[in-house]
């Protein structure tokens, strides 16, 4: 069951920090949520990072999650991300609502990321959900 | 669109195990300056193959390999025994991505010796620790060992514990793995400086090879420190004079002691899990 029909064109951003200091900024990434997992589609669709494991709360009108666990599915092959901490923020309401504690406001169906990798990679992502469903 | 239903879809974020099946949607848009597109992780792991799996080949010489291997979300492990005539030689190794932990080990033999190494360590927190040993059939033998801590390696002679060299591995703490906790010992390795009390004695310092300065403290009695000392029969004494035997240990920290009949001035780094020594001899 498809509750959000897929926008003609994805506003997602990401932004991958390497440990050595580089970065990159990837914008019109496509955010999916379902089958128990969210998935971050890059916009030339050839990588799907795949946050496949985590712990979620509400916290008044947003749902907070710590994620734990990803996936790269990229060019035909799997990398196994392993998550060192971050948190993912989700606005499932069709209302802007401010995040605790922050001045940063989430958009309806708003998605806020931000994860450091055991690598030291720095992986934030800020953009409304493009799909969700069952 | 009912909120409700999405906040319990998100709640479910607690989530199976991910996707099988690689993606392939249509691209366009963006442009990337890797020209094989999506995202760059060429830092974050590996890129895996089926998750176990058996390959076998045979080299120029005649030399056969098989190797064995199993991968998993949690770790790996795989071995390799390769034969040639008279010859063998078996090496393996397994890793934990949860724990960091990593071991490695080999096993050869041939018509005229025998030879073994192993070793294991930590990559996040860049502990490793291994070991050779050899013998040939004139009855020579050898023994050498590697050891790193906090990244710095060392490779030369273990001085062995006289008095826990027959214990097993943390036999030394009661059989429990020793590690860095506030209500531990103090926290650290030779007291609670180590985890950041400002009040300790300072000791002296150290300039390493790796041009770090290093503060010494006052080893504190009952840490584990304190007992490697007396084990040694080591006195503590401020860091700077020449011709100390100077201990780097755990979390960055280092002591000094005078040198006795055990052991010789030098420069040397803690193998915690039997409590030894092993002087240091870079490469």
């Amino acid at each position: 069951v498809i509750f959000l029909a897929a926008p003609a064109r994805a506003t997602g951003t990401v932004l991958v920090r390497q440990h050595d200091g580089s970065m990159k900024t990837y914008t019109n990434v496509r955010i999916g949520i379902g089958n128990d997992q969210m998935e971050l589609t890059s916009g030339d669709g050839r990588g799907t990072l795949v946050v496949g494991k985590a712990a979620c709360t509400k916290v008044g009108e947003l749902v907070r999650c710590l994620p734990y666990d990803a996936t790269l599915f990229q060019n035909g092959q799997t990398r196994h991300i392993l998550l060192q901490s971050g948190t993912v923020w989700l606005n499932p309401t069709l209302l802007k609502q401010p995040l605790p504690l922050s001045s940063a406001v989430l958009q309806p169906h708003g998605v806020l990321m931000s994860v450091n990798t055991r690598a030291g990679t720095y992986v934030s992502l800020t953009g409304t959900v493009d799909e969700m469903h069952k | 669109m009912n909120a409700k239903s999405i906040v319990a879809i998100a709640l479910t974020l607690v989530l199976a195990p991910g996707v099988a099946d690689a993606r392939g949607f249509a691209g366009g848009g963006a442009r990337f300056s890797r020209p094989a597109g999506g995202f760059d992780f060429r830092n974050d792991g590996a890129t895996s193959r089926p998750p176990s799996g058996t390959h076998s080949s045979t080299g120029p010489y005649g030399t056969q390999r098989t190797t064995n291997y199993n991968t998993g979300p949690n770790g790996y492990s795989r071995q390799t025994t390769a034969t040639n005539g008279n010859y063998s030689r078996t090496s393996g190794g397994s890793g934990n991505y949860n724990t960091g932990n990593v071991n490695h080990y080999a096993n050869a033999s041939g018509p005229y010796g025998s030879s073994s190494r192993s070793g294991s360590g930590n990559v996040y927190n860049r502990t490793y620790s291994g070991s050779a040993s050899g013998s040939n059939v004139w009855g020579q033998t050898y023994h050498s060992s590697t050891y790193a801590n906090n990244g710095v390696v060392y490779r030369g002679a273990v001085v062995t514990n006289p008095v826990y060299y027959h214990y097993p591995t943390w036999g030394w703490n009661g059989g429990v793995a020793w590690y860095p906790a506030p209500y531990y010992y103090g926290g650290g390795f030779w007291g609670p400086f180590a985890v950041g009390v400002a009040s300790a004695a300072v000791f002296g310092s150290i300039v390493a090879a790796n041009n770090v300065t290093y503060t010494s403290y006052q080893v504190q009695p009952a840490s584990p420190g304190a007992k490697l000392l007396a084990s040694y029969q080591l006195t503590q004494t401020p860091c700077g004079a020449p011709n100390l035997v100077v201990i780097y240990g755990p979390n960055n920290s280092v002591i000094c002691a005078y040198p006795n009949n055990l052991v010789a001035a030098g420069n040397y780094s803690v193998n915690s899990s039997n409590l030894t020594i092993v002087s240091q001899n870079p490469a």
